[in-house]
């Protein structure tokens, strides 16, 4: 691979890499991503974090999975280390791009159209999404005190520049999905969405989930009590989703 | 040696005092000011008032100047050294003539002090031959009489006479060491720092700084961790600061195409895609030497560029040392390539030095013809105005 590449800020012909890290995602949304994911990007990269089941097997079924590593030792607890992981094993594809993707996360279709249009230009290094989270099921996203992701952008798509220096905070949860040194560079801010199937599960789903969090975090030292107990809300405030 | 010294006010005012009395081969030392007898006596110094400065034989004597405002006086004086200690600019002074005149002063004199280490590391970066009179260390680094007194001296106090003495040796068989031993004390004390307070970024920066300026390639490593806690602490405008540091780092100490690709990392507008192209086709066509310089100058260390830029000889390289003259106030020197060069010269940087000599009238016809004719002469004429009302000021307050 070279570290040395020019134009460094390519306005044609670049090469999106999507990455993944996934755990025991068989059975859910898994196949569905990497489905669509197949459809607009060149490569997909997955970092398996120690799954027992057989996501391994499924993400290999994808062509376009070109590289996948499958730790032994789940590495949820020391998160900083698995993000660097997937960073490093996602940049040895040498692409121009890399879209970060969660196993339960869907672009729009207008997204997806606009996805070339997006990393063709040498004028930003980076793309935000609106996220939504959709909740109980896949037609209906939540809106509330709680939960509003989707009020900000977050980062998912960003330019790789060989020779700049990515780094990730060393913490053990809650480590942003892309490297911080991004936040130095001009981005943009996209109005495209993205539908996040994390929750987008059966009620009594929810309650193992609010019962996971409760016993990794019982003091709220990683996120926030009252959003966890959020999750349990019999009547959350849902809100129709519109293509 | 005899020592002539052109202050920025009156001898109460003066804060060199100490300094003064730690020059080396003190033969005499004149002020130009008011000084009374016993003032005179109990620092072995004689007045001298301004008018009668041209009387001194200025072959004999080295220039203490503490205000860009003597500067035709400097010029004009032709005294065997000329010291500048450059300050930062004061409150009633305006800023852009001050900076801008006290660059033209740092540019002629043959040795550099200041007590600002902005303007120390600013001017280690312009030029060589820069002494910090300020310093961290808190034990005596020697002693020295004078006449019958016994000072016990500071590190730079140490460094300032040998810099003193060092004006009057051959270079060639004195090398001006004492600015490495500065750079490594300056260096010592950030890393120092920076195991004392791990979080904080400009510290780091700085001994990244110092470590460059040693041409050391661990310098790398402290911009590294700067870079990461400005990051964290979302200081983000640090993108051009850190990266274009880095590939300066890189291009001193480390590989070429690196260096280019992580300014090319900082290249947005359409100069600065210029700029990358043309260090791109200057990497390819084996012009190591012209990337060097220019990535220097990039990162505004044109001291270095001017190293390089000076022992070549092509065209394009000559107008990239003229460049690095004019952002450097070595104005005179750009003047003279200019006009062997292009055959014509900048009419703005000629009439200042027309100005500086003195040479009223020529600035102005080289300021009119510089301003075309579009009435872009008056911030030129209006800025000679206001250089001479700050020298005006200057002579009053010597004078008392």
């Amino acid at each position: 691979m070279s570290s040395h590449r020019w134009p460094l800020r390519k306005t044609a012909g670049n090469r999106l890499t999507a990455m993944m890290q996934v755990r025991n995602e068989a059975g859910r949304y898994l196949e569905q991503v990497l489905e669509e994911l197949s459809e607009f990007v060149d490569d997909i990269v997955v970092v398996d974090d120690g799954s027992t089941d057989h996501t391994a097997q499924l993400c290999r079924s994808f062509a376009k999975v070109t590289k996948l590593v499958t730790l032994e030792t789940s590495l949820f607890n020391r998160e900083w280390e698995l993000r660097q992981i997937l960073w490093d094993l996602a940049v040895s594809t040498n692409p121009d791009w890399l879209l970060s993707v969660d196993a339960d996360e869907f672009y729009e279709e207008t997204a997806k159209r606009e996805m070339r249009r997006l990393i063709d230009q040498d004028v930003y290094d980076w793309v935000s999404f609106r996220l939504f989270d959709f909740w109980g099921g896949t037609t209906h996203y939540r809106e509330d005190e709680h939960w509003n992701i989707h009020t900000k952008h977050t980062r998912t798509l960003v330019r790789y520049l060989p020779n700049f220096h990515y780094f990730f905070p060393k913490m053990d949860h809650h480590v942003p999905r892309l490297p911080l040194s991004y936040s130095v560079l001009p981005g943009f801010l996209a109005e495209l969405r993205v539908k996040h199937y994390g929750w987008a599960v059966p009620p009594e789903e929810l309650r193992l989930k609010y019962s996971r969090y409760m016993e990794l975090d019982p003091e709220g030292r990683w996120g926030s009590l009252e959003q966890y107990q959020s999750i349990l809300d019999a009547q959350p405030h849902l809100i129709e989703w519109k293509e | 040696m005899k020592y002539l010294i052109l202050s920025g006010g009156s001898w109460e005012d003066y804060e060199y005092k100490r300094l003064l009395e730690l020059l080396p081969n003190r033969e005499g030392v004149c002020f130009a000011g008011r000084m009374t007898s016993e003032q005179q006596t109990n620092n072995q110094i004689r007045a001298v008032a301004a008018a009668d400065i041209y009387s001194l034989n200025m072959k004999q004597y080295t220039i203490l100047v503490s205000s860009p405002y003597w500067l035709t006086e400097v010029l004009s004086l032709q005294a065997a050294y000329v010291v500048a200690l450059l300050e930062r600019c004061p409150e009633e002074e305006k800023k852009w003539l001050w900076d801008k005149y006290s660059g033209l002063l740092g540019a002629k004199a043959d040795l550099v002090a200041t007590r600002s280490e902005r303007i120390y590391l600013e001017q280690s970066l312009r030029r060589e031959g820069v002494l910090y009179l300020g310093g961290d260390q808190q034990e005596s680094y020697g002693a020295t009489f004078q006449g019958d007194r016994l000072y016990f001296l500071t590190d730079y106090e140490v460094l300032w006479r040998k810099a003193i003495v060092n004006l009057w040796q051959d270079s060639t068989i004195s090398p001006a060491n004492w600015v490495t031993i500065q750079l490594e004390l300056r260096a010592d004390y950030y890393i120092s720092m920076c195991a004392k307070l791990p979080s904080q970024p400009v510290v780091h920066y700085l001994a990244a700084s110092y470590l460059y300026l040693l041409g050391d390639p661990v310098a790398n490593r402290y911009l590294t961790q700067s870079f990461e806690l400005m990051v964290l602490y979302e200081y983000l405008d640090c993108l051009h600061s850190h990266f274009r540091f880095f590939s300066a780092i890189e291009g001193k100490t480390g590989d070429l195409e690196t260096a280019v690709q992580q300014y090319t990392i900082t290249a947005f507008t359409a100069e600065e895609k210029r700029d990358a192209e043309r260090l791109r086709g200057w990497l390819h066509s084996g012009q190591y030497e012209l990337v060097r310089a220019e990535l220097f100058r990039l990162n505004e260390d044109e001291a270095a560029a001017v190293r390089i830029l000076s022992s070549l000889t092509t065209s394009e390289a000559k107008l990239l040392l003229i460049q690095n003259y004019i952002r450097t106030f070595q104005w005179e020197k750009a003047l003279e390539l200019q006009q062997d060069l292009e055959g014509s010269v900048d009419g703005v940087i000629e009439g200042t030095i027309h100005l500086l000599h003195g040479r009223r009238h020529e600035a102005i016809r080289s300021f009119l013809n510089a301003a075309g004719q579009d009435n872009q002469a008056w911030p030129l004429l209006s800025e000679m105005a206001d250089l001479e009302e700050a020298v005006k000021r200057l002579k009053r307050r010597v004078e008392g």
